[in-house]
């Protein structure tokens, strides 16, 4: 049961969902939770080929995205808190002006 | 035993991470998250990465999770749902994830009839796999011995980041109480509809 297709369609179906809560979202934290999920399913797929390939590089390389997935939401965050306090929402089809 | 535990794990992910992709109010969308994150988790211990699977918890669950349900709550009306999360572009989306899922189920066919795991390009970096065997040992050997220049430049780019973050949201505390003291001297000549009604500083007018 546990095969390299089965856990690479796992991780397709995750990242259609994350794609489509990235692309129908107009809240932006609503669409960096689907970057989040984004982000596991291509973990997700260099685990799997880690696991039935035998070699360990692909477990190296899921770590560096978890690490790399923290950043990038900590700097996101800090953006989007910065944006939503100056436009006083976090729609992001209302932010769209680059001066404040 | 390990095959049921393994699909359970599995319909436990995809159905929360869809849960989380369709859900109208975003905070059932976070919980929702949380919940398929550390189903991630779970099957990185069906695919032997316990180390990977502590990680997930320690990282997602505990840290960016937590970031996302404290950002959520701080943002202003975002517990009505319909202005806090309109889904308008939902049929272009899902159209354009079509596309997606059969690229996929292509290049996940073409894997399905050669056996990659016991011969073929990946087992030629070493072993049969398959195999379930502790991880961390292995995986920190690697990490300093061949990634040693990649993990001590993710560990300076983190301290950027956290700088940074750092830096940007104390320049908007800032600017804003800067902004919202004009705002209500200038909410003294119109009509008194500003937004200051909550600010403690509001008093002074």
């Amino acid at each position: 049961m546990i095969t390299l297709p089965v856990v690479l369609s796992i991780s397709a179906l995750m990242f259609a969902a994350g794609l489509y809560m990235v692309l129908s979202r107009t809240n932006m934290i609503a669409m960096l939770m689907g970057i989040e999920l984004l982000l596991n399913a291509g973990a997700l797929n260099f685990a799997a080929f880690a696991f039935f390939g035998g070699n360990v590089e692909g477990y190296v390389m899921v770590l560096f995205i978890i690490a790399l997935a923290a950043m990038e939401s900590v700097a996101a965050l800090s953006i989007i808190f910065t944006i939503s306090r100056s436009f006083r929402t976090a729609n992001i089809d209302r932010a769209s002006a680059l001066r404040g | 035993m390990r095959d049921l535990l393994f699909i359970l794990t599995a319909l436990l992910t995809l159905g929360f991470a869809f849960y989380a992709a369709f859900s109208r109010n975003v905070i059932y969308s976070a919980f929702a998250l949380l919940a398929s994150l550390s189903g991630v988790a779970g099957l990185y211990v069906f695919l032997s990465g316990d180390f990977l699977a502590a990680v997930q918890v320690l990282v997602y669950v505990g840290g960016v999770m937590v970031l996302f349900l404290f950002a959520l709550m701080v943002t202003r009306g975002i517990e009505i749902p319909a202005a806090s999360n309109p889904g308008r572009r939902a049929a272009l989306a899902l159209l354009a994830i079509v596309p997606f899922l059969l690229a996929s189920a292509f290049f996940i066919s073409a894997f399905g009839e050669g056996d990659v795991g016991s011969s073929g390009v990946l087992a030629a970096h070493g072993g049969g796999g398959a195999v379930y065997a502790p991880i961390t040992a292995t995986v920190g050997r690697s990490l300093i011995e061949r990634h040693m220049i990649a993990f001590e430049a993710l560990s300076v780019l983190l301290l950027v980041a956290l700088v940074g973050a750092v830096a940007i949201v104390r320049r908007t505390i800032l600017t804003t109480e800067g902004k919202e003291k004009s705002d209500i001297e200038l909410a003294i000549v119109p009509a008194s509809s500003s937004s200051a009604n909550s600010d403690p500083s509001g008093e002074m007018r």
